[in-house]
């Protein structure tokens, strides 16, 4: 790793005592954000390039994946259930709070599920009654069930009038009822039925509603502290994985490492390796799909009353906020309103102001250039301030350039998280003490010796 | 042909089959006619099933019932249309998502691209050239209205400014980076401009730019206050997320009304941060982060939020104002702690912590050599003797006060150092080089609070300590500093030998 100092920062900053504050950007300060970002850091210097062992498929007891295995045994051992509001049913299947497309799928599979039940359902009604008056238009009883009057002390009859049977005797004395004999199967198979019913419209509206609680979850919310603490917990756990892969070394015969400039291999032990190796390997156990499902094995989500009151806490803070800067905004709007009289620039806001200015300066750095038409100035000396800009070897022209992948590896929101990583410390140096040294013939004079400051920064 | 009919209707027995058949049943109504003809069309009769009545001799065929024909089509016209509510629910919710990265035009992409070409090594770094084209991509995006707050947006005035920077024009970079403070500052602060979830990020955002305007920024007095009033807004959003930060307001609020109260010495509850209760180990030793400590709320700007911290420190410390540094930093100490920062940062910080309180006592002492002063070339003008003596016991005891507190920061960097075989034998092997730094830093520190004391020996012994630590981690700053003190006690001491 190479270190740049510039030197930079409040200029009259003297104090009496502090003869030194050094700002350095302390590389391996890690996070998710200052490693992503050491990886294409590091590739001005020496880009190591990680290439996973192609053997590992060829000997797959080496004493690494058992212990990986083991580990994973320890794991499931305390794995915790993931949180959800309305994916309950799925177990230990529930994806972690933060993989969206995982609980999408959930829900759609759950929600099809659910659809597919009652769909069911009203098959079951539509079924044409089994034994209902002869009515099939509507009935206001459930399918299965009988009219009341058609049970007369408990045997089923059908009361009808005689003369809509043309078939049957005229005169038979049982004009009015027909006592039917119940057949043996049909009215358990009725009562199968209604449990059947049952079951299939509970089912179906309860997965639909669990559904739909999970989409309001997911849709909804603005904040969610399950979601938030998954995401930190990855952070962690990424930090926690670096540190390990970093201790455990490379193994040589595992992981060779080149250098990504002209290809010669590099030694293992160089600690930028090791830190490219170990980021590259944290990197991949994050890709894993477990992983990326479940989130880190060992994670204990919160409970949910702690969900809840985190949930009120945050509606309440959030709520008093923004009266605080409704109130604020308010204010200054009177203000403006008051003092209208002065028109034009001043009443701009000071971001607009600034805007407005920027864009002349642009349009003026423009007109200048042009008029110049400036020879291809090479300041070579400043490409040191940031890493320069290397296109892939088969970009011919600028329209062969893919905005995307260009825009992710040499995103100027992680440069300037770089550059603003900064490790301040304070050095503190003896005084010249008036008590105890009456005569030191190095160091100055009694009094407050001022000395500036020094920023140091190093990345 | 009817020998099928009947073969076909003698399976409608099973019920839960019928629905099935029905729909792949070929509806036509002289079909049905054909096998219901018997039977007189205007009876009601023809609906029910023919075998639950007693009479019909056993074997005869049930007969399907006649059905609204319109029945399956309904059916698969209900069907049709949960589907297409479904889909458009989630086409909506896919639009919602996709709305939010707005597009860069196309004709500001190839614009982009062509900076990006200018820029490369390709052009060999023609920044000027860049530099116009990405002012031409930003009038294009202008033009199209972007949101100003989209990341393109951003990232291309971004690379304006790094341009800038790199053609050595600071004062246009400079005003680049206010504008996009000042923009940032106002969406952060006017309620409803930025969805509420993505607030951290672009706090995040803003944090960044602000340090980075602060590092070309000249300004104390400014440079300060703006460093307040993001600091402060970076505060409410971590409040608002997180009842522990309550807590402590509550805590620290009921600490100072009892010493309010009681006048007595709030000294006695100053406590260091580092230790194993504050700091996990894995199971080999080495300072890991505690999974099941909950500080989502310090994220995803917890590290931006710290080190404009220490920025506002390190202003406090240039504008002379010691003792508003020293509770900046102790605050900062607690709350590293419990956003679970990284533990060598948690380390650095307490050790930094130390030098600050060193600093405060040398302060004091400045103080008392100044009241002595003051006594002897004015011995009996006004002076009250009571008063005197009370202030000079007063910026004593502070004095002394401070010294303990350094002593204790110091030493617990280290003794947390010695009680950790990992830390101790491989101080060089750790990933983060600022757990050696912090080390390094305590054993100087202790080294300066001993020739502060007048014990020589030891001071000797610590400085030529960290001089070695320093050397192994290239802190060549603390190298430096050590060298001269080292200097410094040495002449000390052959002056004492002198004298002796």
């Amino acid at each position: 790793m190479q270190h740049h100092t510039t030197r930079s920062g409040p200029k009259n900053g003297k104090i009496d005592h502090v003869r030194s504050i050094i700002l350095t950007a302390n590389w391996p300060h890690f996070n998710s954000r200052t490693l992503a970002r050491n990886l294409p850091s590091s590739a001005t210097t020496e880009m190591a390039v990680y290439t996973p062992p192609s053997d590992t498929n060829s000997n797959p007891d080496h004493p690494h994946s058992q212990e990986e295995h083991d580990k994973d045994d320890n794991d499931i051992k305390k794995f915790y259930l993931r949180p959800s509001l309305g994916l309950k049913l799925w177990g230990p299947l529930v994806p972690a709070p933060d993989n969206l497309s995982g609980l999408y799928t959930l829900v759609a599979v759950q929600s099809a599920v659910g659809i597919f039940a009652l769909w069911r359902l009203k098959r079951l009604y539509r079924l044409p009654p089994l034994r209902r008056t002869a009515t099939h238009t509507k009935s206001e009883l459930a399918f299965g069930e009988l009219p009341s009057e058609m049970i007369v002390k408990g045997k089923t009859t059908i009361r009808k009038d005689i003369a809509d049977f043309p078939t049957l005797n005229r005169f038979s004395t049982t004009h009015g009822d027909i006592v039917l004999a119940p057949p043996p199967i049909i009215p358990r198979q009725t009562r199968f039925i209604t449990f059947r019913k049952l079951v299939w419209g509970l089912f179906g509206s309860l997965l639909l509603s669990q559904s739909l609680l999970e989409l309001t979850r997911l849709n909804f919310l603005k904040y969610d502290p399950w979601c938030d603490e998954m995401k930190s917990v990855r952070d962690k756990k990424f930090f926690n994985n670096i540190v390990k892969y970093y201790h455990e070394g490379i193994d040589p015969t595992k992981i060779k490492v080149k250098d990504a400039m002209n290809g010669t291999p590099l030694s293992t032990n160089i600690p930028e390796v090791k830190q490219s190796v170990a980021l590259a390997r944290a990197q991949v156990e994050a890709q894993n799909p477990i992983i990326r499902w479940f989130g880190p094995l060992e994670y204990k989500p919160m409970s949910f009353n702690e969900y809840l009151n985190r949930m009120e806490f945050h509606l309440d803070m959030f709520e008093f906020f923004q009266n605080k800067r409704n109130i604020r905004e308010n204010s200054i709007e009177l203000i403006n309103s008051i003092s209208q009289s002065s028109a034009g620039l001043e009443d701009l806001s000071e971001c607009k102001k600034l805007h407005l200015q920027n864009v002349e300066k642009r349009l003026h750095f423009l007109a200048s250039s042009k008029d110049a038409t400036p020879a291809p100035e090479k300041r070579r000396t400043n490409t040191m301030l940031s890493r320069g800009v290397v296109l892939p070897h088969d970009t011919n022209a600028p329209q062969d350039i893919d905005l995307d992948t260009i825009r992710s590896l040499y995103d100027p929101w992680m440069t300037l998280a770089l550059e603003t990583s900064l490790s301040i410390k304070f050095i503190p140096t003896t005084m010249p003490s008036h008590t105890k040294t009456p005569t030191t013939t190095d160091s100055p004079g009694p009094g407050p010796t001022p000395k500036a400051i020094t920023n140091e920064k190093t990345h | 042909m009817l020998l099928r009919k009947i073969h076909l209707s003698q399976r409608l027995n099973k019920r839960q089959l019928f629905a099935l058949n029905l729909s792949a049943w070929p509806t036509k109504p002289s079909h049905i006619r054909l096998l219901h003809d018997i039977r007189p069309q205007t009876s009601k009769f023809n609906a029910q099933q023919p075998d639950s009545v007693p009479g019909f001799p056993a074997g005869t065929p049930p007969r399907p019932p006649i059905t609204p024909q319109s029945s399956p089509a309904k059916n698969n016209r209900g069907l049709m249309y949960s589907f297409i509510g479904i889909s458009m629910v989630g086409l909506m919710l896919w639009y919602k998502s996709k709305s939010k990265k707005q597009k860069i035009p196309i004709l500001a992409q190839s614009v982009w691209k062509e900076a990006i070409w200018q820029e490369s090594d390709r052009m060999d770094y023609n920044y000027n050239e860049s530099l116009r084209r990405y002012i031409e991509t930003l009038e294009a995006c202008d033009r199209f209205h972007m949101d100003p707050l989209s990341d393109d947006y951003t990232r291309i005035e971004l690379k304006i400014a790094e341009m800038y920077e790199k053609l050595n024009i600071l004062d246009e970079a400079q005003s680049i980076y206010q504008e996009l403070l000042s923009r940032f500052f106002e969406a952060l602060n006017v309620p409803g401009k930025i969805d509420e979830s993505e607030r951290g990020e672009v706090l995040r955002k803003d944090l960044r730019i602000l340090i980075k305007s602060l590092e070309i920024n000249k300004d104390i007095e400014s440079g300060k206050k703006r460093l307040l009033q993001h600091l402060l807004l970076a505060q409410e959003e971590i409040l608002s997320k997180s009842p522990e930060l309550k807590e402590f307001f509550e805590k620290r609020k009921k600490k100072l009304s009892m010493i309010k109260d009681i006048n007595r010495d709030p000294n006695d509850d100053f406590k260091t941060y580092v230790s194993e209760e504050n700091i996990k180990f894995d199971d080999q030793g080495y300072m890991i982060l505690d999974l099941e400590k909950n500080s989502s709320a310090w994220e995803p700007f917890k590290e931006e939020f710290f080190t404009a911290r220490d920025l506002y420190t390190a202003y406090c410390l240039s504008s002379k104002d010691i003792t508003a540094a020293l509770s900046c930093k102790i605050t900062s100490v607690e709350w590293m702690v419990m956003a679970d920062m990284p533990p060598g940062q948690i380390l650095l910080s307490q050790a930094n912590l130390g030098s600050l309180f060193y600093l405060q006592a040398e302060k004091l002492e400045a103080d008392l050599n100044h009241l002595e002063q003051k006594r002897k070339t004015e011995p009996d003008q006004e002076l009250d003797m009571g008063t005197y003596i009370k202030a000079l016991r007063f910026v004593r005891k502070n004095r002394d006060l401070c010294l303990e507190r350094a002593h204790k920061c110091y030493d617990s960097v280290i003794s947390f150092a010695k009680r950790n075989r990992k830390i101790r034998f491989h101080v060089k092997d750790q990933l983060d080089p600022s757990v050696a730094q912090s080390i390094a830093l305590s054993t100087y520190g202790m080294g300066v609070l001993s020739l502060h004391e007048g014990v020589l020996a030891k001071a000797e012994k610590l400085f030529k300590d960290s001089i070695t630590m320093a050397k192994e981690t290239d802190f060549n700053e603390l190298l430096a500093e050590a060298e001269r003190e080292l200097q410094k006690t040495s002449v000390l001491k052959a002056a004492k030998k002198e004298e002796s």
